[in-house]
Protein backbone atom coordinates (compact mmCIF):
# COMPACT_ATOMS: atom_id res chain seq x y z
CA UNK A 1 0.00 0.00 0.00
CA UNK A 2 1.57 3.29 -1.06
CA UNK A 3 1.32 6.63 0.74
CA UNK A 4 -0.62 7.84 -2.30
CA UNK A 5 -3.18 5.08 -1.81
CA UNK A 6 -3.62 6.15 1.83
CA UNK A 7 -4.16 9.79 0.81
CA UNK A 8 -6.64 8.62 -1.80
CA UNK A 9 -8.57 6.73 0.92
CA UNK A 10 -8.60 9.88 3.06
CA UNK A 11 -10.01 11.72 0.04
CA UNK A 12 -12.83 9.15 -0.01
CA UNK A 13 -13.67 10.03 3.59
CA UNK A 14 -11.58 7.47 5.47
CA UNK A 15 -10.95 8.74 9.03
CA UNK A 16 -8.97 6.14 10.94
CA UNK A 17 -6.66 3.17 10.55
CA UNK A 18 -9.39 0.54 10.94
CA UNK A 19 -11.38 2.06 8.11
CA UNK A 20 -8.17 2.26 6.12
CA UNK A 21 -7.59 -1.44 6.70
CA UNK A 22 -11.05 -2.28 5.36
CA UNK A 23 -10.53 -0.07 2.33
CA UNK A 24 -6.93 -0.79 1.36
CA UNK A 25 -5.83 -3.86 3.42
CA UNK A 26 -3.10 -1.61 4.86
CA UNK A 27 -2.09 -3.31 8.12
CA UNK A 28 -2.90 -6.82 6.84
CA UNK A 29 0.53 -7.59 5.41
CA UNK A 30 3.28 -9.60 7.06
CA UNK A 31 3.83 -7.06 9.85
CA UNK A 32 0.11 -6.97 10.78
CA UNK A 33 0.44 -3.26 11.48
CA UNK A 34 3.32 -3.70 13.91
CA UNK A 35 5.68 -1.63 11.77
CA UNK A 36 3.43 0.32 9.42
CA UNK A 37 0.84 1.47 11.98
CA UNK A 38 2.42 4.68 13.12
CA UNK A 39 3.64 5.63 9.65
CA UNK A 40 0.17 5.09 8.17
CA UNK A 41 -1.28 7.20 11.00
CA UNK A 42 1.21 10.00 10.28
CA UNK A 43 0.33 9.98 6.58
CA UNK A 44 -3.40 10.07 7.40
CA UNK A 45 -2.96 12.85 9.96
CA UNK A 46 -1.05 14.92 7.43
CA UNK A 47 -3.66 14.32 4.72
CA UNK A 48 -6.54 15.15 7.09
CA UNK A 49 -4.63 18.02 8.70
CA UNK A 50 -5.29 16.77 12.24
CA UNK A 51 -2.93 15.70 15.08
CA UNK A 52 -1.71 12.08 14.85
CA UNK A 53 -3.27 11.40 18.25
CA UNK A 54 -6.68 11.93 16.64
CA UNK A 55 -6.18 9.06 14.21
CA UNK A 56 -7.77 5.91 15.59
CA UNK A 57 -5.00 3.28 15.87
CA UNK A 58 -5.32 -0.31 14.61
CA UNK A 59 -7.34 -2.64 16.76
CA UNK A 60 -4.70 -5.27 17.35
CA UNK A 61 -5.69 -8.81 18.19
CA UNK A 62 -3.95 -11.96 19.28
CA UNK A 63 -2.03 -13.77 17.96
CA UNK A 64 0.41 -10.87 17.94
CA UNK A 65 3.08 -13.02 16.30
CA UNK A 66 2.53 -15.55 13.51
CA UNK A 67 2.22 -19.20 14.45
CA UNK A 68 1.44 -22.32 12.44
CA UNK A 69 -1.71 -24.40 12.75
CA UNK A 70 0.57 -27.30 13.68
CA UNK A 71 1.88 -25.34 16.67
CA UNK A 72 -1.63 -24.44 17.67
CA UNK A 73 -2.74 -28.07 17.42
CA UNK A 74 0.16 -29.19 19.62
CA UNK A 75 -1.23 -27.01 22.38
CA UNK A 76 -4.53 -28.91 22.32
CA UNK A 77 -2.86 -32.32 22.52
CA UNK A 78 -0.62 -31.18 25.37
CA UNK A 79 -3.63 -30.00 27.32
CA UNK A 80 -5.55 -33.25 26.74
CA UNK B 1 2.59 -24.57 34.76
CA UNK B 2 1.90 -21.90 37.36
CA UNK B 3 4.17 -19.02 38.30
CA UNK B 4 3.86 -15.97 40.53
CA UNK B 5 5.32 -13.87 37.74
CA UNK B 6 5.69 -14.42 34.00
CA UNK B 7 8.14 -12.02 32.35
CA UNK B 8 7.92 -11.50 28.60
CA UNK B 9 11.26 -10.24 27.25
CA UNK B 10 14.80 -10.97 28.43
CA UNK B 11 16.42 -7.59 27.91
CA UNK B 12 17.80 -5.44 30.74
CA UNK B 13 14.34 -4.64 32.14
CA UNK B 14 13.04 -8.21 31.98
CA UNK B 15 16.21 -9.66 33.49
CA UNK B 16 16.25 -7.14 36.34
CA UNK B 17 12.58 -7.79 37.09
CA UNK B 18 13.17 -11.57 37.12
CA UNK B 19 16.24 -11.25 39.38
CA UNK B 20 14.39 -8.99 41.80
CA UNK B 21 11.27 -11.14 41.92
CA UNK B 22 13.35 -14.29 42.51
CA UNK B 23 15.27 -12.53 45.28
CA UNK B 24 11.95 -11.94 46.97
CA UNK B 25 11.00 -15.58 46.69
CA UNK B 26 8.55 -15.45 43.79
CA UNK B 27 8.46 -18.20 41.20
CA UNK B 28 9.38 -16.69 37.83
CA UNK B 29 9.09 -17.76 34.21
CA UNK B 30 10.92 -15.63 31.65
CA UNK B 31 10.21 -15.96 27.92
CA UNK B 32 12.27 -14.42 25.12
CA UNK B 33 12.43 -14.80 21.36
CA UNK B 34 16.21 -14.62 21.21
CA UNK B 35 18.57 -17.50 21.80
CA UNK B 36 20.16 -15.97 24.89
CA UNK B 37 19.43 -13.36 27.57
CA UNK B 38 20.19 -9.70 26.96
CA UNK B 39 17.56 -8.61 24.46
CA UNK B 40 18.67 -6.09 21.86
CA UNK B 41 20.58 -3.78 24.15
CA UNK B 42 22.72 -6.55 25.54
CA UNK B 43 22.52 -8.83 22.52
CA UNK B 44 24.92 -11.78 22.54
CA UNK B 45 26.51 -10.35 25.68
CA UNK B 46 27.62 -13.76 26.88
CA UNK B 47 29.47 -14.42 23.62
CA UNK B 48 31.29 -11.08 23.40
CA UNK B 49 34.31 -9.89 25.29
CA UNK B 50 33.37 -7.11 27.71
CA UNK B 51 34.93 -3.88 26.45
CA UNK B 52 34.01 -1.35 29.09
CA UNK B 53 32.12 -0.75 32.33
CA UNK B 54 28.76 -1.02 30.55
CA UNK B 55 29.61 -4.43 29.14
CA UNK B 56 30.85 -5.56 32.52
CA UNK B 57 27.59 -4.47 34.13
CA UNK B 58 25.59 -6.22 31.42
CA UNK B 59 27.53 -9.42 31.88
CA UNK B 60 27.12 -9.24 35.65
CA UNK B 61 23.34 -8.82 35.28
CA UNK B 62 23.04 -11.69 32.81
CA UNK B 63 25.07 -13.90 35.16
CA UNK B 64 22.90 -12.87 38.12
CA UNK B 65 19.86 -13.84 36.08
CA UNK B 66 21.35 -17.26 35.24
CA UNK B 67 21.93 -17.82 38.95
CA UNK B 68 18.56 -16.49 40.05
CA UNK B 69 16.63 -19.71 39.68
CA UNK B 70 14.09 -18.21 37.31
CA UNK B 71 12.81 -20.68 34.72
CA UNK B 72 13.92 -19.30 31.37
CA UNK B 73 12.81 -20.25 27.88
CA UNK B 74 14.71 -18.75 24.97
CA UNK B 75 13.67 -19.10 21.36
CA UNK B 76 10.17 -18.67 22.79
CA UNK B 77 7.78 -16.39 20.89
CA UNK B 78 4.80 -15.17 22.90
CA UNK B 79 1.75 -14.82 20.66
CA UNK B 80 -1.16 -14.42 23.05
CA UNK B 81 -2.11 -13.58 26.61
CA UNK B 82 -5.59 -14.48 27.80
CA UNK B 83 -6.34 -13.33 31.30
CA UNK B 84 -3.52 -14.90 33.34
CA UNK B 85 -2.46 -17.44 30.69
CA UNK B 86 0.51 -16.72 28.44
CA UNK B 87 0.81 -18.67 25.17
CA UNK B 88 4.03 -19.05 23.24
CA UNK B 89 5.70 -21.11 20.50
CA UNK B 90 8.96 -22.87 21.11
CA UNK B 91 10.73 -25.42 18.95
CA UNK B 92 7.72 -25.84 16.68
CA UNK B 93 5.22 -26.45 19.46
CA UNK B 94 2.86 -24.15 21.31
CA UNK B 95 2.93 -24.02 25.08
CA UNK B 96 1.22 -22.08 27.83
CA UNK B 97 1.67 -21.14 31.48
CA UNK B 98 -0.15 -18.96 33.95
CA UNK B 99 1.20 -16.09 35.99
CA UNK B 100 -0.23 -14.28 39.00
CA UNK B 101 1.21 -11.21 37.35
CA UNK B 102 2.49 -10.85 33.80
CA UNK B 103 5.27 -8.33 33.23
CA UNK B 104 5.84 -7.14 29.67
CA UNK B 105 9.39 -6.01 28.98
CA UNK B 106 9.16 -6.17 25.22
CA UNK B 107 11.12 -3.00 24.58
CA UNK B 108 10.84 -0.90 21.50
CA UNK B 109 10.85 -1.07 17.72
CA UNK B 110 12.47 1.36 15.33
CA UNK B 111 10.18 4.00 13.95
CA UNK B 112 10.11 3.43 10.19
CA UNK B 113 11.69 6.13 8.02
CA UNK B 114 9.95 5.75 4.68
CA UNK B 115 11.93 7.67 2.09
CA UNK B 116 11.61 7.05 -1.67
CA UNK B 117 13.47 3.83 -2.39
CA UNK B 118 13.51 2.56 1.21
CA UNK B 119 12.51 -0.95 0.16
CA UNK B 120 15.52 -1.45 -2.16
CA UNK B 121 17.96 -4.20 -1.18
CA UNK B 122 20.92 -2.43 0.42
CA UNK B 123 18.70 -0.12 2.45
CA UNK B 124 18.17 -1.30 6.00
CA UNK B 125 17.72 0.13 9.46
CA UNK B 126 20.54 1.08 11.80
CA UNK B 127 19.04 -1.30 14.37
CA UNK B 128 19.27 -4.21 11.95
CA UNK B 129 22.88 -3.32 11.16
CA UNK B 130 23.61 -3.20 14.87
CA UNK B 131 22.17 -6.69 15.36
CA UNK B 132 24.43 -7.95 12.56
CA UNK B 133 27.35 -6.25 14.28
CA UNK B 134 26.59 -7.57 17.74
CA UNK B 135 25.67 -11.14 16.81
CA UNK B 136 28.01 -11.81 13.89
CA UNK B 137 30.64 -9.07 14.09
CA UNK B 138 29.58 -7.75 10.67
CA UNK B 139 30.83 -4.21 10.12
CA UNK B 140 29.93 -2.22 7.00
CA UNK B 141 32.25 -2.15 4.00
CA UNK B 142 31.90 -0.28 0.72
CA UNK B 143 30.11 3.05 0.43
CA UNK B 144 28.00 3.14 3.59
CA UNK B 145 25.74 6.03 4.54
CA UNK B 146 23.81 6.47 7.76
CA UNK B 147 20.78 8.74 7.66
CA UNK B 148 18.20 9.89 10.14
CA UNK B 149 18.33 11.03 13.71
CA UNK B 150 18.49 9.77 17.28
CA UNK B 151 21.22 8.51 19.62
CA UNK B 152 21.44 5.11 17.92
CA UNK B 153 22.88 6.81 14.82
CA UNK B 154 25.81 8.03 16.91
CA UNK B 155 26.22 4.84 18.90
CA UNK B 156 26.14 2.57 15.87
CA UNK B 157 28.60 4.76 13.96
CA UNK B 158 31.01 4.55 16.90
CA UNK B 159 30.56 0.78 17.27
CA UNK B 160 30.97 0.18 13.53
CA UNK B 161 34.15 2.28 13.39
CA UNK B 162 35.51 0.46 16.42
CA UNK B 163 34.83 -2.87 14.71
CA UNK B 164 36.89 -1.73 11.72
CA UNK B 165 33.93 -0.74 9.60
CA UNK B 166 33.89 2.11 7.12
CA UNK B 167 31.29 4.88 7.09
CA UNK B 168 31.17 7.20 4.10
CA UNK B 169 29.00 9.82 5.73
CA UNK B 170 26.25 10.57 8.22
CA UNK B 171 23.19 12.51 7.05
CA UNK B 172 21.39 14.29 9.86
CA UNK B 173 17.76 14.46 8.72
CA UNK B 174 16.39 16.33 11.72
CA UNK B 175 14.36 19.45 10.97
CA UNK B 176 16.19 22.68 10.20
CA UNK B 177 15.02 24.26 13.46
CA UNK B 178 15.95 21.21 15.56
CA UNK B 179 19.14 22.72 17.05
CA UNK B 180 17.24 25.81 18.12
CA UNK B 181 14.48 23.73 19.71
CA UNK B 182 17.04 21.46 21.34
CA UNK B 183 18.64 24.47 22.98
CA UNK B 184 15.59 24.87 25.21
CA UNK B 185 16.33 21.41 26.63
CA UNK B 186 19.96 22.19 27.37
CA UNK B 187 19.44 22.76 31.12
CA UNK B 188 17.82 19.32 31.37
CA UNK B 189 20.65 17.74 29.41
CA UNK B 190 23.21 19.30 31.73
CA UNK B 191 21.46 17.71 34.68
CA UNK B 192 22.44 14.31 33.29
CA UNK B 193 26.14 14.96 32.71
CA UNK B 194 26.97 11.27 32.24
CA UNK B 195 24.55 10.88 29.35
CA UNK B 196 25.38 14.25 27.88
CA UNK B 197 29.10 13.58 28.09
CA UNK B 198 28.63 10.22 26.45
CA UNK B 199 26.83 11.82 23.51
CA UNK B 200 29.65 14.34 23.12
CA UNK B 201 32.25 11.58 23.28
CA UNK B 202 30.47 9.63 20.53
CA UNK B 203 30.27 12.72 18.38
CA UNK B 204 33.94 13.44 19.02
CA UNK B 205 34.93 9.96 17.97
CA UNK B 206 33.04 10.31 14.71
CA UNK B 207 34.69 13.67 14.03
CA UNK B 208 38.14 12.23 14.81
CA UNK B 209 37.49 9.40 12.35
CA UNK B 210 36.93 12.14 9.72
CA UNK B 211 33.46 10.85 8.88
CA UNK B 212 31.56 13.69 7.14
CA UNK B 213 28.46 14.81 9.04
CA UNK B 214 25.92 16.72 6.97
CA UNK B 215 22.56 18.23 7.74
CA UNK B 216 20.47 16.96 4.86
CA UNK B 217 16.92 16.69 3.54
CA UNK B 218 15.02 15.20 0.59
CA UNK B 219 16.92 11.92 0.82
CA UNK B 220 16.20 9.36 -1.91
CA UNK B 221 17.56 5.87 -2.46
CA UNK B 222 18.04 4.99 -6.10
CA UNK B 223 18.86 1.75 -7.83
CA UNK B 224 17.57 -0.90 -10.14
CA UNK B 225 17.72 -4.26 -8.42
CA UNK B 226 19.53 -2.92 -5.39
CA UNK B 227 20.79 0.32 -3.93
CA UNK B 228 23.15 2.09 -6.29
CA UNK B 229 23.20 5.72 -5.23
CA UNK B 230 21.50 8.26 -3.00
CA UNK B 231 20.48 11.84 -3.63
CA UNK B 232 19.91 14.49 -1.00
CA UNK B 233 19.95 18.22 -0.44
CA UNK B 234 22.69 19.54 1.84
CA UNK B 235 24.30 22.94 2.26
CA UNK B 236 21.83 24.36 -0.20
CA UNK B 237 22.55 22.09 -3.14
CA UNK B 238 21.49 18.74 -4.60
CA UNK B 239 24.03 16.00 -4.14
CA UNK B 240 24.30 12.59 -5.72
CA UNK B 241 26.57 10.00 -4.13
CA UNK B 242 27.19 6.36 -4.88
CA UNK B 243 26.05 4.03 -2.10
CA UNK B 244 26.25 0.31 -1.39
CA UNK B 245 24.49 0.46 1.95
CA UNK B 246 22.09 3.00 3.39
CA UNK B 247 21.20 2.65 7.06
CA UNK B 248 18.09 4.52 8.20
CA UNK B 249 17.04 5.39 11.72
CA UNK B 250 14.38 7.63 13.16
CA UNK B 251 14.32 6.83 16.86
CA UNK B 252 12.52 4.04 18.65
CA UNK B 253 8.92 3.63 19.82
CA UNK B 254 7.47 1.32 22.51
CA UNK B 255 6.16 -2.02 21.26
CA UNK B 256 2.51 -1.84 22.18
CA UNK B 257 1.07 -4.84 20.29
CA UNK B 258 0.47 -6.99 23.36
CA UNK B 259 -0.88 -4.19 25.56
CA UNK B 260 -3.12 -3.07 22.69
CA UNK B 261 -4.41 -6.58 22.09
CA UNK B 262 -5.10 -6.89 25.83
CA UNK B 263 -7.14 -3.70 25.73
CA UNK B 264 -4.86 -1.77 28.10
CA UNK B 265 -5.32 1.97 28.12
CA UNK B 266 -2.79 3.94 26.02
CA UNK B 267 -1.89 7.61 25.81
CA UNK B 268 -0.30 9.61 23.03
CA UNK B 269 3.13 10.97 23.94
CA UNK B 270 3.37 14.26 22.06
CA UNK B 271 7.11 14.70 22.73
CA UNK B 272 8.08 11.25 21.46
CA UNK B 273 5.26 11.10 18.89
CA UNK B 274 4.16 7.63 19.86
CA UNK B 275 1.56 5.68 21.85
CA UNK B 276 2.51 4.36 25.27
CA UNK B 277 0.63 2.13 27.68
CA UNK B 278 -0.71 4.09 30.67
CA UNK B 279 0.94 2.78 33.83
CA UNK B 280 0.97 3.72 37.47
CA UNK B 281 4.24 4.16 39.34
CA UNK B 282 4.41 0.41 39.92
CA UNK B 283 4.33 -0.25 36.22
CA UNK B 284 0.78 -1.65 36.37
CA UNK B 285 -1.39 -1.03 33.32
CA UNK B 286 -5.14 -0.46 33.35
CA UNK B 287 -5.45 -4.28 33.35
CA UNK B 288 -4.37 -4.85 36.96
CA UNK B 289 -2.33 -8.05 36.61
CA UNK B 290 -0.48 -6.80 33.52
CA UNK B 291 2.66 -4.73 34.13
CA UNK B 292 5.05 -3.00 31.76
CA UNK B 293 8.72 -2.24 32.44
CA UNK B 294 11.69 -0.80 30.59
CA UNK B 295 11.75 0.95 27.26
CA UNK B 296 8.35 -0.47 26.37
CA UNK B 297 6.91 1.65 29.17
CA UNK B 298 8.27 4.59 27.23
CA UNK B 299 10.53 5.76 30.01
CA UNK B 300 13.66 6.15 28.04
CA UNK B 301 15.05 8.74 30.37
CA UNK B 302 15.27 6.02 32.98
CA UNK B 303 14.81 8.49 35.79
CA UNK B 304 11.23 7.97 36.81
CA UNK B 305 11.12 4.22 36.96
CA UNK B 306 13.60 1.45 37.33
CA UNK B 307 13.48 -2.04 35.95
CA UNK B 308 11.95 -3.35 39.08
CA UNK B 309 8.75 -1.56 38.31
CA UNK B 310 6.73 -4.71 38.53
CA UNK B 311 8.51 -6.58 41.21
CA UNK B 312 8.05 -4.51 44.38
CA UNK B 313 4.33 -4.65 43.85
CA UNK B 314 4.31 -8.41 43.47
CA UNK B 315 6.67 -8.64 46.39
CA UNK B 316 4.22 -6.74 48.50
CA UNK B 317 1.78 -9.62 48.24
CA UNK B 318 4.34 -11.89 49.73
CA UNK B 319 5.19 -9.48 52.52
CA UNK B 320 1.60 -9.25 53.54
CA UNK B 321 1.73 -12.95 54.32
CA UNK B 322 5.17 -12.97 55.86
CA UNK B 323 7.14 -9.91 56.79
CA UNK B 324 10.37 -9.70 54.82
CA UNK B 325 12.78 -6.87 55.51
CA UNK B 326 13.60 -4.78 52.45
CA UNK B 327 16.90 -5.67 50.85
CA UNK B 328 19.86 -3.63 51.97
CA UNK B 329 22.28 -4.28 49.12
CA UNK B 330 22.01 -2.33 45.89
CA UNK B 331 20.92 -4.33 42.87
CA UNK B 332 21.94 -3.86 39.29
CA UNK B 333 18.41 -3.06 38.44
CA UNK B 334 18.02 0.39 37.00
CA UNK B 335 16.19 0.64 33.75
CA UNK B 336 18.61 0.47 30.88
CA UNK B 337 17.07 2.00 27.78
CA UNK B 338 18.59 1.53 24.39
CA UNK B 339 21.14 4.28 24.63
CA UNK B 340 21.45 4.88 28.32
CA UNK B 341 24.62 4.69 30.33
CA UNK B 342 24.39 1.62 32.54
CA UNK B 343 27.24 2.59 34.79
CA UNK B 344 26.06 1.72 38.28
CA UNK B 345 27.70 4.66 39.97
CA UNK B 346 27.73 4.53 43.74
CA UNK B 347 25.45 7.52 43.93
CA UNK B 348 22.69 6.18 41.72
CA UNK B 349 22.79 2.77 43.39
CA UNK B 350 22.29 4.36 46.77
CA UNK B 351 19.46 6.42 45.48
CA UNK B 352 17.66 3.52 43.87
CA UNK B 353 18.10 1.40 46.97
CA UNK B 354 16.66 4.14 49.08
CA UNK B 355 13.77 4.46 46.71
CA UNK B 356 13.17 0.72 46.72
CA UNK B 357 13.07 0.82 50.49
CA UNK B 358 10.63 3.66 50.50
CA UNK B 359 8.47 1.82 48.03
CA UNK B 360 8.39 -1.34 50.05
CA UNK B 361 7.20 0.45 53.16
CA UNK B 362 4.68 2.87 51.69
CA UNK B 363 2.66 1.52 48.80
CA UNK B 364 1.00 4.36 46.88
CA UNK B 365 -2.67 4.79 47.49
CA UNK B 366 -3.53 4.26 43.83
CA UNK B 367 -2.10 0.77 43.86
CA UNK B 368 -3.73 0.03 47.17
CA UNK B 369 -7.07 1.26 45.94
CA UNK B 370 -6.96 -1.02 42.95
CA UNK B 371 -6.55 -4.14 45.05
Amino acid sequence: VTAGRIREAVGLGCLGLNQLKALTRCGMGPCRGRMCGLTAAEVMAQARNVPVADIEPYRLRFPTKPLTLGELASLESAAA
Amino acid sequence: MNFDLVVVGGGPAGLAAAIEARARGLSVLLLDENEAPGGRVWQAQERREPRDKDDAFARETVAAFRRSGAEAHFGATVWAIEDHTVFWSEGGAARCATGGRVLLATGTTERPLPIPGWTLPGVMTVGAAQIALKTSGLAPTGATWIAGQGPLVLLYAVQALRAGGKITGVLDLSAADAPRRALAHMPGALRTPLLFGRGLAWRGRIIRASVPWLRASELRALGDRGLHEITFRAEGRERRESADTLLLHNGVIPSVQITRALGCEHAWDAAQRCWKPVTDEWGATSVPHILVAGDGAGDQDGRRRDCRAGSPRSARRRRSAKSTPPRATPRPGRCAPLMRAHSPSARSSTRSTRRARRRSTTPPSSAAARK
